[in-house]
């Protein structure tokens, strides 16, 4: 067995790049549609807080991430923003990083559409704006002066949705979907735990371990975790899209991955130099 | 000229400092106005900074096309997307969509150059970090070991595929009514010892962060002022 675990060993790096590629293209073509999702209860928490408001709550939602990350937290967006719609809720949405902003617009204007929404009455895009931190601070104490023009060069003020909203506190919740910093660590730091708002969101999968603290403390409620996050809200809305439909893939790759790190370690074992060997 | 050099920074960092740590203590409308108008002018150096970052930009890169250094070329691409992007912008009147729905060149150019770009970068993290684990995720010592069960659980638990052969396959829901389903191990895993760990981190963080400020605040750490000292 050694020679063979050896040869495994010193094997191309590239026949593992082919081998999790098809393991993630196969899923694509052939959908295996493999059961087991069941929302978990962070994301049910989420889903909980939005069914339960009051038709028409403002709800803010921030696209704290740019597309790298757009195939875990679109989904995401996707999912909460028709649950949004879905509960006649009426949306303002944002984002902290500037690479993200066309790709934010697109998720909300996609979404409104599909749900009828009107801009303006339903739901508003504001846009980017510098400052990182700043920028929430400021909002929370005047919305109209930190984005005096909306995504599109709309007074804002000007918009209906927007003449009855002026401070981050009047907003009935806001929800961050980060990749990264500036995203909910910093709209909890600089927000919600000075300003009183409540808070959800959702991250990506190697996130989800740093985020979960704030989970714990009661600084947020529930949190969406990566694609799976995602897919497991489509299921709660009865809308089964991006996600679940690359669930098939993750597993798959996850699965390899697992896969290969066993064969290495099996490998290493069975041919590391033993004590008092040659 | 010492004055504008160094005691007038220090004097404006010692009072902004002193009352961007102070107002957040003092729930009034006056803190809220304070703490509004600095982060205004804050937004306002942060545009400057940002200026000043591209200027850096292209300093660094300009000098490296002057002297044909290795990868020269990547220098004047940068040069030429940059062009490109502002360019674009300016005439799309920095609209990604024009008002009748149509895709300016502006968003184009985002949509099939940044989008996929950015996408591509990060998927291929996925491909190393297989390569990665079968070569060096070993269990060469004890607690390399609990690091490796431990990233094999959460890789498998997070599979829901998994936690179907072992709630219905394996017929695993409680032991001694304890729910043990793998979400529920993962949820464990995430929520108990890394969650401490990552509070540790956290605190450790923010002690040497005031640490830090409160040097800086009090003119104890000059470094951000240049030129030694």
């Amino acid at each position: 067995m050694e020679p063979f675990f050896k040869k495994l060993l010193a094997m191309d790096r590239r026949w593992i790049f082919l081998a999790l590629g098809l393991a993630v293209i196969f899923p694509t073509f052939i959908h295996l549609n493999l059961p087991g999702l069941k929302p978990s209860p962070n994301v049910t928490a989420v889903y909980d807080l939005i069914e339960g408001m009051p038709e028409g709550s403002k709800v803010l939602v921030s696209f704290d991430f740019d597309p790298a990350s757009k195939p875990e937290l679109a989904p995401q967006g996707v999912a909460v923003l028709r649950h949004l719609f879905r509960k006649k809720h009426k949306v303002v949405a944002m984002g902290l990083w500037v690479t993200g902003v066309t790709m934010a617009k697109d998720i909300v204007t996609r979404s409104a559409k599909e749900s009828n929404a009107k801009y303006g009455e339903d739901y508003v895009y504001l846009g980017w704006k510098p400052g990182n931190f700043a920028v929430i601070e400021n909002m929370a104490g005047d919305i109209h002066g930190c984005f005096p023009k909306d995504n599109d060069g709309n007074e804002t003020a000007s918009l209906p949705l927007m003449k009855g909203i002026h401070k981050l506190a009047e907003f009935d919740l806001v929800v961050s979907l980060a990749a990264g910093s500036p995203g909910i660590d910093t709209w909890i730091a600089y927000g919600s735990d000075k300003y009183h708002f409540k808070m959800t969101g959702g991250t990506t999968a190697v996130n989800v371990g740093s985020m979960a603290q704030y989970v714990q403390a009661g600084q947020m409620v529930g949190l969406i975790g990566a694609m799976r996050g995602a897919a497991e809200y489509e299921l709660l809305i009865d809308k089964r899209a991006d996600a679940a439909a690359g669930m098939d893939a993750i597993s798959l790759g996850h699965y390899l991955i697992v896969i290969f790190v066993l064969l290495g370690n099996i490998a290493y074992f069975v041919t590391r130099p033993r004590k008092g060997g040659a | 000229m010492v004055f504008l050099k160094r005691q007038l920074p220090l004097l404006i960092c010692f009072i902004i400092g002193t009352i961007s740590a102070v107002q957040y203590y003092i729930p009034t409308h006056l803190s809220s106005d304070v703490a509004e108008g600095l982060s205004n002018w804050y937004i306002i150096v942060a545009m400057f900074a940002s200026l000043l970052g591209f200027v850096s930009v292209g300093m660094v890169h300009s000098k490296k096309i002057q002297r044909k250094e290795p990868g020269w070329a990547y220098s004047a691409l940068v040069f030429l997307g940059i062009a490109l992007m502002v360019v674009l912008g300016f005439w799309s009147g920095g609209k990604e969509t024009y008002d009748d729905g149509r895709i300016s060149p502006f968003g184009w150019l985002y949509n099939a150059t940044l989008v996929p770009l950015q996408s591509t970068m990060f998927a291929i993290l996925g491909f190393y970090v297989a390569s990665a684990a079968f070569r060096s995720f070993r269990a060469k010592s004890f607690d390399a070991g609990v690091l490796l069960v431990t990233a094999v659980i959460v890789l498998l638990g997070n599979v829901p595929f998994t936690n179907y052969i072992w709630a219905t396959g394996l017929g695993i829901h409680d032991i001694a009514g304890v729910k043990f389903e793998m979400t529920d191990i993962v949820g464990w895993l995430i929520g108990t010892p890394n969650a401490a760990a990552r509070r540790g981190v956290t605190f450790g963080v923010a002690l040497g962060a005031i640490a830090t400020s409160l040097k800086i605040i009090f003119g104890i750490e000059r470094a951000y002022l240049g030129g030694g000292d």
